[in-house]
């Protein structure tokens, strides 16, 4: 049941905003979700596995995404965005936009009639564009509310939705719609941005078809891949020498972001034997400027890939050309480690291991007062060492890498101390 | 009661107008499907002989196939060719 007052919102679904709420709302306070895709999940639901464990991402994933759900103290509002948050007294008046799925969310089953005779082929965001998804259509497998939305901007408005649905839930007589909301407090949960490879013009992403970043490379390793295996983007081959190229947009003040992402390393690690298991005999090689391998098992879990035969080539990559004839690629590097010198290898795929970047978005949300960002666009943590998710603005907080990147262990380690923080202030406030 | 299972198209169709490029678009993709339909309809082929036949750039042609394999109308055999591609046959799905 739909409110107009909730002690908390927690803008973002991803995993750190669920994780957040669900601790709220365990304590009893009433919270609200606000969701801008069409289901929570954010990031993680689309990731294989996790590093180190090699633990299922949407077996962890997707039963936190059904409790965050099914609470009663939750409410999750997607494909909804917050137009304004304004202060008043001890609490904010916060204006949502819902915009319109054309389907209404009470009568759909997720049955997926409407996507199966949509004639549309649009690109498929949640895969990356690796395949096309339809204009009517359900996000993904997994997701929640597992409700059909209509892509109205791509929708050729030939009916047949409607006229198949069975359960009569198309309803092109939606409007966007806003709702005014008091809330208590506000975290912020937003998550960030992947680093566009595009930005890197030298290593060919967007140009050359067997050069992908890491995000639709963890698509294809995924139970809920595009593919039926992992085959080239360029022609369909099974790959036999695949290259990770570590640090694409991260510690690298050209492509302004000088910080380190704190999961590249780990993920390509990952990844990496993760093909070695899909791949036996395709030879995988790394190419990296320091592997730091910081957290609880990930020293392990590195020496583990080593052992299982991934190569690590110490030297940064300055570019990589395409052979026409094959879609190979040869990858020019200079190797500061081993002979050194300007060197170039052949492989059939490069995967970039794209870097996170801030989502700067929360800051527009606020009508007169600033949210503070650091120095590379995170909301700003003022007390990080005893006070980690509280920023300037009171009743304001933030979790998971909406403050920096972090990984998912961390992420959800920031969202517990953003519930405990959140808690402490509603209880002062009374 | 009697449903008109078109009822709030008509709603929409008064004050949303669809893009000629967007008509054009799903056309084209329709073409597709039919095209790789035809190059399967005498047997198994990988993604670099489908697009011999059409003669359309290997991409486009990945792109097109694993669309068609994901809405059901094509699938993979479970073979693969001695230079390592996957052959995709119809499915069921017309």
């Amino acid at each position: 049941m739909f409110h107009l007052e909730y002690d908390v919102m927690v803008v973002g679904g991803g995993i750190a905003g669920q994780e957040t709420a669900l601790n709220l709302a365990d304590m009893g306070f009433k919270v609200i979700i606000i969701e801008k895709e069409a289901s929570i999940g954010g990031k993680m639901i689309l990731l294989s596995k996790v590093f180190p464990t090699l633990d299922c991402a949407s077996c962890i994933a997707t039963p936190k995404m059904s409790e965050t759900m099914r609470h009663e103290n939750i409410e999750v509002l997607s494909y909804s965005e917050v137009m304004s948050i304004e202060r008043i007294d001890k609490k904010f008046k916060v204006k949502i936009l819902k915009k319109p799925k054309y389907v209404r969310e009470d009568l759909c089953t997720g049955c997926q009639e409407c996507e199966a005779n949509c004639p549309v082929n649009v690109e498929d965001q949640f895969n990356f564009g690796l395949v096309g998804r339809r204009a009517a259509y359900i996000p993904f497998s997994t997701a929640i509310p597992k409700t059909a939305v209509i892509d109205i901007e791509n929708c050729v408005l030939c009916g047949v939705c409607e006229r198949v649905c069975p359960a009569n839930a198309i309803d092109f007589t939606q409007e966007p719609e806003t709702y005014t909301l008091k809330v208590k407090a506000v975290v912020l949960a937003t998550g960030f941005n992947l680093f566009p490879a595009r930005k890197k013009p030298q290593y060919g992403f967007g140009k050359f078809p067997n050069v992908m970043d890491a995000m639709e490379m963890d698509r294809l390793l995924s139970p809920t891949r595009p593919y039926n295996a992992v085959v080239r983007p360029l022609d369909g081959k099974i790959p036999e020498n695949i290259a990770y190229v570590l640090c694409t947009g991260s510690r690298d003040i050209t492509a302004g972001n000088p910080i380190c992402s704190q999961i590249c390393c780990m993920y390509s690690i990952k990844q990496a034997q993760l093909l070695m298991g899909a791949l036996p005999l395709a030879d995988i090689t790394i190419y990296y400027i320091d592997i730091r391998a910081f957290g609880k098992g990930f020293e392990e879990f590195y020496q583990q890939a080593k052992d299982m035969g991934v190569q690590f080539v110490k030297g940064k990559v300055a570019k990589i050309e395409e052979i026409k004839e094959t879609g190979n690629l040869i990858v020019r590097y200079e190797d500061i480690e081993g002979s050194g010198g300007v060197k170039e290898a052949e492989h059939d795929l490069v995967v970039l291991s794209v870097g996170m970047l801030s989502n700067p978005e929360a800051a527009g949300m606020f009508k007169f007062e600033t949210l503070e960002l650091d120095e590379f666009n995170y909301v700003k943590q003022v007390d990080p060492l005893l006070n980690p998710a509280k920023t300037n603005l009171k009743g304001v907080f933030a979790a998971g890498t909406a403050t920096g990147p972090k990984d998912i262990p961390d992420s959800i380690l920031s969202a517990g101390a953003a519930s405990a923080e959140v808690a402490a202030y509603i209880r002062s406030i009374k | 009661m009697s449903w008109d299972k078109e009822k709030t198209l008509k709603y929409i169709k008064k004050k949303h107008k669809v893009s000629q490029e967007k008509v054009e678009e799903t056309k084209e993709f329709m073409k597709i499907r039919k095209a790789i339909a035809k190059a399967l309809s005498d047997g198994p082929k990988t993604i670099p002989q489908i697009a011999k036949i059409m003669g359309l750039p290997l991409a486009d042609v990945t792109y097109n196939v694993m669309t068609c394999r994901k809405y059901g109308y094509i699938e993979e055999t479970g073979e693969i060719s001695d230079d390592d591609y996957y052959y995709y046959e119809l499915k069921g799905r017309k």
